[in-house]
């Protein structure tokens, strides 16, 4: 049986409504974002969006506020599932921007990326599910506050977080197997873009 | 090669980088091992906490390094856990009760 479901999360229907889901609720608390925000954040068509927000904002899992001629929708926080429902998403498709918010301001970060199962899985690739995420941090940041970052993530993800941390010439030298493969791999940017 | 002289040769080391035979990974695993435990007694909590968390994203590392596909460090890492881990060692031989 094909299924379009998200290997992260298998109990919504598709990937691109797990994927717009997870951009309402992982935004940063009081940013609403329009229509066209989620359609561009998600790769989703808007017509597909449109549908998918009018059926959460049916069954009360997001609300939507007009500012001119903009709907911009949020989470419904009042809704009795949304403490459920955020942590759901945070822990299965949530790393990369709760790691995006504890490395945020951090000196030294050239690049940030999520590889490994974690990655895999959030590209559509099917396996087991993760037990750890993979962190790779790229510049001259200090390390303890990088560890620092990870363990105040990893609560909150509900599973540890690894960081690899190489100097920007170790990552493009890629002198081991390792690096290798995490090269040929799939990335999940955290901050900026891996070279 | 020891940790030191790959910290200074900036190496990266990983699984499956031949950096250092198999066998002598093994034991320096069983022997990291043994200190790991006593470590993790000595400490315990209160102030060592934080020394005892170090020492387990240390040991994480090397577990992961030694037998996950997706483990490797940079030369960084290992510079900054060297001197991590000589501060857990001295924490652990101040705790060591003194003979009188």
């Amino acid at each position: 049986m094909r299924s379009n479901a998200p290997p992260l999360l298998p109990l919504f229907r598709s990937a691109a409504q797990a994927r717009i889901l997870a951009s309402i609720f992982l935004a940063p608390e009081g940013r609403g974002q329009s229509l066209a925000d989620l359609a561009r954040a998600t790769g989703t068509l808007a017509g597909s969006v449109h549908r998918e927000v009018e059926r959460l904002e049916a069954a009360g899992l997001v609300r939507s506020e007009r500012i001119g001629r903009t709907r911009l929708i949020q989470p419904d926080t009042d809704a009795p599932i949304y403490d459920d429902l955020r942590g759901l998403i945070t822990k299965t498709l949530g790393p990369a921007a709760v790691l995006a918010r504890a490395l945020a301001g951090l000196p030294g970060i050239d690049a940030a990326a999520i590889f490994g199962s974690w990655a895999a899985r959030y590209r559509g690739e099917p396996g087991d599910a993760p037990a750890d995420v993979d962190l790779l941090v790229i510049g001259a940041p200090d390390t303890g506050a990088i560890y620092a970052a990870c363990r105040a993530s990893e609560e909150e993800l509900g599973r540890p977080v690894n960081a690899t941390i190489l100097s920007h010439d170790e990552w493009t030298e890629r002198d081991s197997g390792f690096l290798k493969t995490v090269a040929r791999g799939p990335l999940v940017s955290v901050v900026g873009e891996v070279p | 090669m020891s940790l030191e002289a790959l910290a200074r040769a900036g190496r990266i080391v990983s699984a499956d980088a031949g950096d250092v035979a198999a066998h002598e990974l093994l034991e320096r695993a069983k022997r990291l091992e043994s200190v790991a435990l006593y470590a993790e007694a000595a400490l315990g909590s209160g102030p060592h906490a934080a020394h005892v968390r170090e020492l387990d994203r240390m040991r994480r590392t090397r577990n992961r390094v030694e037998y996950d596909e997706w483990g490797g460090f940079g030369a960084a890492e290992i510079r900054a856990d060297l001197e991590r881990a000589r501060a857990i060692v001295a924490a652990v031989e101040a705790s060591w009760p003194t003979s009188s």
